[in-house]
């Protein structure tokens, strides 16, 4: 029990560090009173707004009232939807990790069978035909994919809604364009830890017990190539969630990330800190299952 | 065991498609319902039409509320829930109410819903982002349930224009259900009453049968949120979406080659120009700010950035602001014209300078061909990007950028008052730039009288002096470019809104 809690402090340090950061990067960067104010407001309005929005507080006082109140929850009112912050994330989020988390479901069904193909049959022409593709894959950059899919699927066939959210169709492109995005880095593990493990003893006896290829690769392999690829999958949905931020604004799916983006351009200060803890706390959280299904894979793995 | 692991995965993704589109079907065509999809490029903030000042939330607050004038599409002022006003005196309007009009949720219009409108705003309790707008009314007063006095601080003729985009909101509702759950669900008077707001995603309306006005043809109205141009025509090609906004001008030619498509311009108010501070050097001599108003080959960037479709500013007043005077011409491009005059200015070997400017995308390419117009009569300008729009408008407002490329929408007020007075009266928001106790006079007298023919001529005088002055290189007023589905029976409006109560489709 001793390793959850550290692991629980540790996601609470994250979750601190990355709002320090966020909270100066932004405070940094000038108020956003003008930009809230019609251009006609007096000085003494600006003033007004901007003391009454604790704008014009020394930067370490003000910082002080953001952690007190982000412990509670409370990240102050979206400037530009009057709602508390939070709740404003909060309603976007179900979005968001509906796309992630199809997207890496998708990302696994292409990325291991893929993976443990081009393993068992190396150096073959089918084989080099995956590296390709990987690396198409990898050098797409995401705006570019989600255009084209739209532009073919949705423009010219018809086959799939363009934009939006709401059938399961929607989804499809979006995710699909973010599963491409990240699939072949899982690739790349799936296949270089089964060309470790393929090498390994306990597979060449399996082998010559007479085991049938597939239990060999399937069953035998996999499993002991699991650590290296269930990692990897993990890390990804911190990159899942970074590459959302395009893929919800190119397909006007109503995410975080859209929001963030918004958030960011119209310096609404309490929203983008909402979003980047909310967010932080997400990526820590998964970082968290990924290590106890770690521990619960290979026993030999102590906390620490 | 291959199929056996691959297949379980399969069967959860099916799994998944079938639960996810069981639970929502109802997206896509609803029979023989007219429903009009129109794309916004971001949310709206809120539904209350009180708290905003942003553009789509006009437009969604446009279908739900009346307001107590309504702007024609070749913007003339008519009956919205006034039947019709008059100027008793100087500082004294009264507006006869319309009667036997009901909100959405059959609370009954009258008087007191327009004192507690125009109240709510003025009040500074309320923070309503408009206050400014009808900041000059001191008093409103219910005569009888169907008359409103309106009393104004001083003699105020663009009060009606004020009045155009001030939503009358229920008075007994909203403080029944207070602001919060007012801004989540709004009742209104208007031709559409609110159905469905799925945050980031889309605003749904649907038609007010009992509108004052008639019912509306089309029954359904969406908004929906589509931030990105290259997907909004992606959508409106696939027939997702019905109309589309701001099309950017180089991909108009591949829309109008689609025959189920049909584009239009619009003439905007927004005004781009380039400012200088006059106080400064070298802007502080006439002579330099019209060599570089003739330097600058402005009809060549409105045909290659713009496609021609804008419209020139000769002195800054737009065609579509009352009082523009069409006898000025616009600087005409003159290399050698400008050469003399800085010569004469005795900057015969140019000077440097920096272009300020925040607007990305068309801002950069306005200023790269402006910096490249200039270096060919010796003006060695470089230009001077602001990610952040907040620290440009903070550094505007002081009064600390000797040359900008600003844009000016004159918060769709259609009178030259909207942009002279805020640019160029001393006491205007940027008018430190430039200013000169004869245009003072001339805007303070033509903001206070009322003979409209009088006004014309004193804004012919103030464009004029403008013009001579040339505190701006004077830019242009892009157009609108809306692109739509070839079914509508549409037809664009002169304010940058789009009303599905004049929209109909055809057959």
């Amino acid at each position: 029990m001793g390793g959850l809690w550290k692991q629980c402090l540790r996601i609470v340090l994250v979750l601190f560090g990355i709002s320090t950061i966020a909270f100066f990067l932004i405070h940094l960067s000038g108020d956003p009173v003008l930009l809230m104010l019609p251009p006609e407001a007096t000085q003494e309005e600006i003033d007004a707004f901007r003391h009454q929005m604790g704008f014009d507080r020394p930067l370490s006082e003000q910082y002080v009232n953001f952690l007190v109140q982000a412990v509670q929850g409370d990240f102050g009112k979206s400037l530009k939807f009057h709602q508390p912050s939070l709740d404003v994330v909060l309603e976007r989020i179900p979005a968001t990790l509906e796309l992630t988390l199809f997207a890496t479901l998708l990302s696994i069904v292409i990325a291991i069978p893929l993976g443990i193909y081009s393993a068992v049959n190396r150096n073959s022409l089918s084989e080099n035909l995956v590296t390709v593709a990987v690396f198409l894959g990898q050098s797409m950059p995401i705006f570019w994919t989600g255009i084209m899919l739209m532009l073919l699927f949705g423009v010219k066939l018809h086959w799939l809604p363009v934009s939006g959210r709401g059938t399961f169709a929607h989804l499809i492109m979006p995710a699909f364009t973010l599963a491409v995005w990240v699939a072949p880095t899982t690739l790349r593990i799936v296949r270089s830890s089964m060309l470790e493990v393929l090498q390994q003893d306990y597979i060449r006896t399996a082998r010559s017990k007479g085991l049938a290829e597939k239990v060999v690769i399937y069953k035998h392999a996999l499993k002991n190539a699991a650590i290296p690829i269930i990692t990897v999958i993990g890390f990804q949905i911190g990159k899942l969630l970074g590459g959302a931020v395009v893929t919800e604004t190119v397909f006007a799916w109503p995410g975080v990330g859209q929001l963030v983006v918004k958030a960011i351009y119209t310096a609404d200060y309490p929203l983008v800190q909402a979003c980047v803890v909310i967010l932080a706390l997400i990526v820590a959280t998964m970082n968290f299952s990924v290590d106890s299904m770690y521990r619960y894979l290979n026993p030999k793995i102590k906390s620490g | 065991m291959k199929k056996k692991w691959l297949s379980g995965l399969w069967a959860v993704l099916l799994v998944l498609a079938l639960g996810l589109s069981g639970c929502s079907q109802s997206s896509s065509g609803t029979g023989g319902q007219k429903e009009l999809v129109v794309a916004f490029d971001s949310d709206v903030p809120t539904m209350d039409p009180h708290m905003h000042n942003e553009p789509n939330a006009i437009t969604t607050n446009w279908h739900i509320f009346d307001s107590l004038l309504f702007l024609s599409r070749d913007l003339k002022i008519e009956p919205g829930l006034a039947e019709s006003y008059e100027q008793k005196d100087d500082t004294t309007w009264i507006f006869k109410l319309r009667q036997g009009v009901t909100f959405h949720n059959g609370e009954e219009f009258n008087a007191d819903a327009v004192k507690f409108s125009l109240e709510r705003v003025l009040n500074e309790k309320q923070k309503s982002p408009q206050r400014g707008n009808i900041s000059a009314i001191s008093a409103v007063n219910v005569l009888d349930p169907y008359t409103v006095e309106i009393k104004t601080k001083e003699p105020y003729n663009l009060l009606p224009h004020r009045l155009f985009y001030l939503s009358i909101v229920p008075p007994k509702y909203v403080q029944e259900v207070g602001d919060q759950e007012f801004a989540q669900k709004p009742v209104g008077t208007g031709p559409y009453k609110f159905a469905e707001w799925v945050k980031g995603d889309k605003i749904v309306l649907e038609a007010n049968e009992n509108y004052f006005k008639g019912a509306p043809k089309i029954k359904k109205v969406s908004f929906r949120v589509i931030p990105e141009v290259a997907t909004q025509i992606a959508e409106l090609q696939s027939g997702g979406v019905d109309i589309i906004r701001m099309v950017p001008p180089d991909m108009l030619a591949q829309l109008e080659g689609n025959p189920q498509l049909a584009v239009t311009s619009t003439p905007l108010l927004r005004v781009y120009y380039m400012a200088f501070d006059t106080k400064k050097k070298p802007f502080d001599d006439a002579r330099v700010r019209q060599a570089m108003n003739y330097a600058v080959d402005i009809d060549t960037i409105v045909k290659k950035v713009l496609a021609d479709k804008a419209v020139r500013t000769p002195a800054g007043v737009n065609p579509n602001h009352f009082g523009f005077d069409e006898s000025i011409k616009p600087y005409p491009y003159d290399p050698e014209k400008a050469k003399s005059l800085l010569k004469e200015a005795g900057y015969e070997n140019g000077f440097e300078t920096e272009i300020h400017y925040f607007t990305p995308g068309i801002g950069q390419q306005i200023t790269d061909a402006v910096i490249s117009d200039l270096s060919k009569v010796g003006i060695k300008a470089k230009a001077k990007f602001y990610p952040e729009s907040s620290s440009f408008v903070e550094k505007q407002r002081a009064g600390d950028l000797p040359f900008r490329l600003g844009h000016w929408g004159s918060y769709s007020v259609y009178d030259a008052d909207a942009i002279l007075q805020p640019m160029f009266d001393s006491k205007g928001v940027y008018g430190k730039y430039f200013n000169t106790p004869q245009l003072d006079a001339l805007i303070n007298e033509a903001r206070s009288s009322v003979d409209q023919d009088k006004r014309k001529a004193l804004y012919s005088q103030a464009q004029q002096l403008i013009y001579k002055e040339a505190p701006w290189i004077f830019l242009f007023s892009p157009m609108d470019n809306q692109a739509y589905n070839a079914k509508l029976q549409f037809q664009a409006r002169a304010d940058e809104r789009i009303y599905a109560y004049e929209i109909d489709f055809k057959e």
